[in-house]
């Protein structure tokens, strides 16, 4: 298969601060996950190859010409960004509807991709209400949607899963695989390795604007299963959700904090399945989860030395 | 989140024709800039003129109740020429790039295959539409109000008048609009700025000595009104030796024209430029 990305000695410094450093690295065709603490330059990374930046050295192509500028490349691309900001007064729909028409497309056509791209995101019902009246789980979902709606062969997703509650992350697991299987190139950046491992199996593992492994993810679980992860879960009973954690043998821990308990566990895909379980059986009731950076951090640390 | 893939076709290969590109700027920029709130504040703002002679038509008795005609001369030239033009230009015309590097949403269109010259142009004839609407009603309510007082009144001359007016306006919006829309793309603050620029600096050089006026867009507005215009003029303010220069190098109407459509054009052109060079997020990242 042909690299779809191509980045050689690829370095990006704004200031003193150096983002992504000397980078070689290939991407093919497929579900590729970016996964790095936060500031690790996955979105220096993402930005260069949407053309955004410009390298201060080295080359990157994606399909095979520089990005910077070339309405050929970016005719290719769709790109949901991670940051949370949207035009005023505008609705779901219309924010999708002008980005397409942003792609050329006919009124017509962007109605059409509109409403199937919302459709698909499952907003059909809330998108002709204001942007500003969305939940942080609808605003990600609507911009999910206009990347999406071009149906572009590749496709940069960063950081989607953030604010996306747990039904709506088991939905965005299934779609980037679905995305994957129907051979679309697809770029997703986490810090979480758990939300990577569920879409993909390989990985580049950026740290300090560098590349630390890349490869299957299989290979760094095993390095990384040696740190526990820890979770901290909203719900309204944390003592119930406890109890259903407590007798878990890779349960590390359990803390409680003002409605919240953190669990830290050596096993999270067990641990998600289980939380998955208790949700849809409606035997808690989760407001809110977060995992930890600080333990990525910490495994990145130990990968570095 | 899941619907089957299939449904949705890819995008066709063809790049869509420029005009395209173009048109739906324009129509995105005049369909969001309409429902600003402030867009309503703008068109309170444009027609505040239109008030004076009404009040005077009430309040005033004697010479200074029939003299129409220069009240609406004084309104054209020292309200709408040198406060209202300027301001609606740095309404309008800092929000067309600015508002979306101010709001982040910049990546979102950038990302887009559009050309940036299309959506610089289709931005910038969005402002011109705009800004006429609003000023071109302007001045022909704030004409019928002075109707109200003497000695004016609906006549072909005054008509044509009134005519001139909206032209020198029109083309001053030109340049004005291309400037503010140049700093809003520019410059990180662009309304200190642009009010540093068209309030101070503009006032400043056209007092000083030298050829610094030229630098300045209200020169060559003031250059397109009609010749009563230049009469009224305040030389006590000046010296003796200013305005000595600036006769001596007076720029007559075509001339003035002519200066508005380069300002303009080579402005956009330096818009296109900073946008296709700009590294808008970078100040994002070095926060982060």
């Amino acid at each position: 298969m042909s690299a779809i990305i191509e980045a050689q000695g690829l370095s990006k410094w704004f200031g003193e601060v150096v983002a992504v450093n000397n980078l070689d690295v290939s991407i093919e065709p497929g579900v590729t996950g970016l996964l790095g603490p936060n500031g690790a330059g996955k979105s220096t990374f993402i930005k260069l190859a949407l053309g955004l930046y410009s390298p201060s050295r080295g080359t990157m192509s994606v399909f095979g010409e520089p990005p910077r500028n070339n309405l050929r490349v970016l005719r290719r691309i769709g790109y949901c960004p991670e940051f949370d900001r949207f035009p005023e007064n505008t609705t779901g729909y219309e924010f999708v509807y002008w980005l397409n028409r942003f792609y050329g497309m006919t009124g017509a056509e962007a109605t059409r991709r509109a409403e199937e791209a919302c459709e698909r995101v499952k907003m059909t019902e809330r998108m002709d209400d204001l942007i500003e009246t969305y939940s942080r789980g609808m605003r990600q979902r609507i911009k999910i949607a206009q990347a999406l709606a071009p149906s572009p062969e590749l496709l940069f997703l960063d950081e989607p899963m953030a604010g996306l509650d747990p039904e709506g992350r088991e939905e965005m697991f299934a779609l980037i695989r679905e995305l994957g299987e129907n051979g679309r190139a697809v770029i997703v950046s986490s810090h979480i390795l758990y939300e990577i491992e569920r879409v993909t199996s390989h990985v580049v593992l950026l740290h300090n604007g560098c590349i630390l492994a890349r490869g299957r993810v299989h290979d760094m679980r095993e390095l990384i299963d040696e740190h526990p992860l820890a979770v901290t879960v909203g719900c309204g009973s944390p003592r119930d959700l406890a109890r259903h954690f407590a007798e878990d043998g890779a349960t590390l821990s359990i803390e409680f904090e003002d409605g919240r308990v953190t669990v830290r566990t050596r096993d999270p895909n067990g641990f998600f399945e289980k939380l998955n379980r208790l949700v849809a059986d409606k035997a808690v009731d989760v407001t809110s989860f977060a995992c930890a950076d600080a333990d990525l951090q910490s495994v990145f640390q130990y990968l570095v030395r | 989140m899941s619907a089957t893939l299939d449904k949705v076709e890819a995008m066709p290969a063809a790049n869509a024709p420029y005009l395209r590109f173009l048109a739906m700027s324009a129509h995105h920029a005049l369909v969001t800039t309409l429902r600003r709130k402030r867009t309503i504040l703008a068109g309170v703002v444009a027609l505040l003129p239109v008030v004076i002679p009404l009040v005077l038509t009430v309040f005033t008795e004697g010479a200074f109740g029939r003299e129409g005609n220069k009240i609406f001369v004084m309104l054209m030239e020292d309200i709408y020429v040198k406060a209202l033009l300027p301001l609606l230009a740095m309404f309008f015309g800092i929000m067309l790039i600015g508002e979306d590097v101010e709001s982040q949403t910049i990546p979102y269109l950038l990302t887009r295959p559009v050309p940036r010259s299309a959506m610089v142009l289709g931005r910038f004839a969005s402002l011109l539409l705009i800004a006429a609407g609003l000023i071109v009603p302007g001045v022909f309510l704030t004409f019928a109000a002075c109707t109200a007082l003497g000695n004016f009144a609906f006549s072909a001359a005054n008509l044509r008048l009134m005519l001139h007016y909206d032209g020198a306006l029109l083309m001053g919006l030109l340049g004005y609009g291309a400037f503010c829309m140049w700093l809003g793309a520019f410059f990180k603050r662009p309304i200190i700025t642009g009010v540093m620029a068209l309030f101070f600096w503009q006032r400043l050089a056209l007092y000083v000595p030298g050829l610094i006026d030229f630098f300045t867009i209200e020169k060559y507005v003031v250059a397109l009104l009609p010749p009563l215009a230049e009469a009224r003029e305040a030389p006590m303010l000046r010296t003796a030796l200013a305005e000595y220069q600036k006769k001596l190098f007076l720029v007559g109407a075509t001339k003035s024209a002519i200066a508005l459509v380069i300002i303009a054009s080579v402005l956009i052109l330096l818009t296109v430029l900073v946008v296709r060079r700009r590294e808008y997020s970078q100040a994002k990242a070095m926060e982060s």
